[in-house]
């Protein structure tokens, strides 16, 4: 009796499956070598020489490890890396526990609950260039309405503070618009966890009489980490290399309290034009940010394993 | 029948791989996340400015491990 489906490499004649496969997945693999591949490599040479952008016929002279020793050795730099892991640690925590806490919420049905998840999310839809604009506008000293806000709960003066403009509020300021940003994405995995435990564990807990905090700690969160991992590893690399939204708001400033290490980066590329160091900056953000990816996917396997 | 034989055999050959057994995966992984975690940590530390100059070393040694690990029999 004759197969429905016959193989296509007996309607094609001459080439087998395996061709077929490797020709329809080819112009992907080329593509994605072109624009991934290549460009690393070409950075990673870039980073050896003393090449400069803007100067593009400039003799080009190989320096070895020189951009690398400057940067591992200049305290400026070390600074930025200190801003962005306060960055990084301060958005991702408030980020995961807010956003579990608004997923453990709306996880229970009450009336409007559609009406409300959509609220939430629409902080997320927007363009990182949108949100830097109108939260300058919110954060301004004389008409901004966080200002206004923080002084009918403090008592304070609203002109009496400015958020992107102050050496010790600039780097929370920040902080509070990603957050602002970004915790209904956290919410959103988080629920997707929530809503894939099965009933029947928790009504097995109830049958045994534990409590809401037992089945809390013993069900909810352990069923719920793999998800939790996600959403940091995913917001950990995304803030890591974080430039768009905090150049619109703080452009690094004041002085460099909130000039995180991409922006660093992006002036030393394409202000000061030094091309080769900024290639190796961008190596070495590279790969801690690889690194990192690697241990979170590790993690997660072993969670999911469990 | 043929499950059995077929799991008795890979179990068999498990226990007859010459791999040494430090160079298996899973310790040579869990060396290796280590090192990672140590390098990204020196980078992002406000201690010391010669474990930052050190970072990129530790996570460089880590990543490149750690890429090759994986690829060891379990």
């Amino acid at each position: 009796m004759r197969a429905p489906y016959a193989p296509i490499a007996h309607r094609v004649r001459g080439l087998s499956d395996t061709t077929i496969a490797w020709l329809f997945i080819a112009p992907t693999m080329i593509l994605l070598l072109a624009i991934n591949l290549f460009p690393l490599i070409w950075t990673i040479q870039l980073s050896f020489t003393n090449y400069r952008a803007n100067r593009p016929n400039a003799p080009l002279r190989n320096v070895g490890l020189e951009h690398y020793q400057a940067i591992l050795s200049d305290p400026e730099i070390w600074q930025r890396m200190q801003a962005t892991a306060h960055f990084v640690f301060w958005t991702i925590l408030l980020q995961t526990v807010l956003g579990f806490a608004l997923a453990y919420l709306i996880d229970r049905k009450f009336r409007g609950h559609g009406f409300w998840t959509t609220l939430i999310l629409i902080p997320m839809m927007l363009s990182p260039a949108v949100v830097g604009n109108f939260w300058t506008f919110l954060y301004q000293p004389q008409i901004g309405l966080f200002n206004y806000v923080v002084s009918f709960f403090s008592g304070l003066a609203p002109s009496s503070f400015q958020m992107l403009g102050d050496v010790t509020l600039s780097p929370w300021a920040i902080i509070i618009v990603d957050t602002w940003m970004w915790t209904p994405y956290v919410m959103l995995i988080c629920l997707a966890g929530l809503r894939s435990i099965p009933d029947y564990i928790y009504e097995a807990a109830e049958v045994d009489r534990a409590s809401n905090w037992r089945q809390f700690i013993s069900i909810t969160l352990p069923m719920c980490l793999p998800f939790i991992m996600l959403a940091v590893l995913f917001r950990g690399i995304e803030n890591f290399k974080m430039f768009d939204m905090v150049n619109l708001l703080t452009s690094g400033g004041p002085g460099s309290t909130t000039e995180l290490a991409s922006i660093t980066l992006k002036r030393a590329a394409f202000e000061a034009w030094r091309t080769g160091y900024s290639s190796a900056f961008a190596i070495i953000l590279f790969v801690a940010v690889f690194g990192l990816a690697n241990i979170y996917v590790k993690a997660l396997n072993k969670v999911k394993a469990r | 029948m043929n499950l059995h034989a077929s799991h008795s055999r890979q179990s068999d050959g498990a226990s007859r791989s010459r791999w040494p057994k430090p160079l298996r995966r899973g310790p040579m992984e869990t060396l290796a996340t280590v090192l990672i975690a140590a390098g990204v940590l020196m980078l992002l530390q406000p201690f010391s400015l010669t474990l930052y100059g050190y970072s990129f070393v530790t996570t460089l040694i880590g990543v490149v491990m750690f890429t090759f690990v994986t690829k060891f029999p379990e």
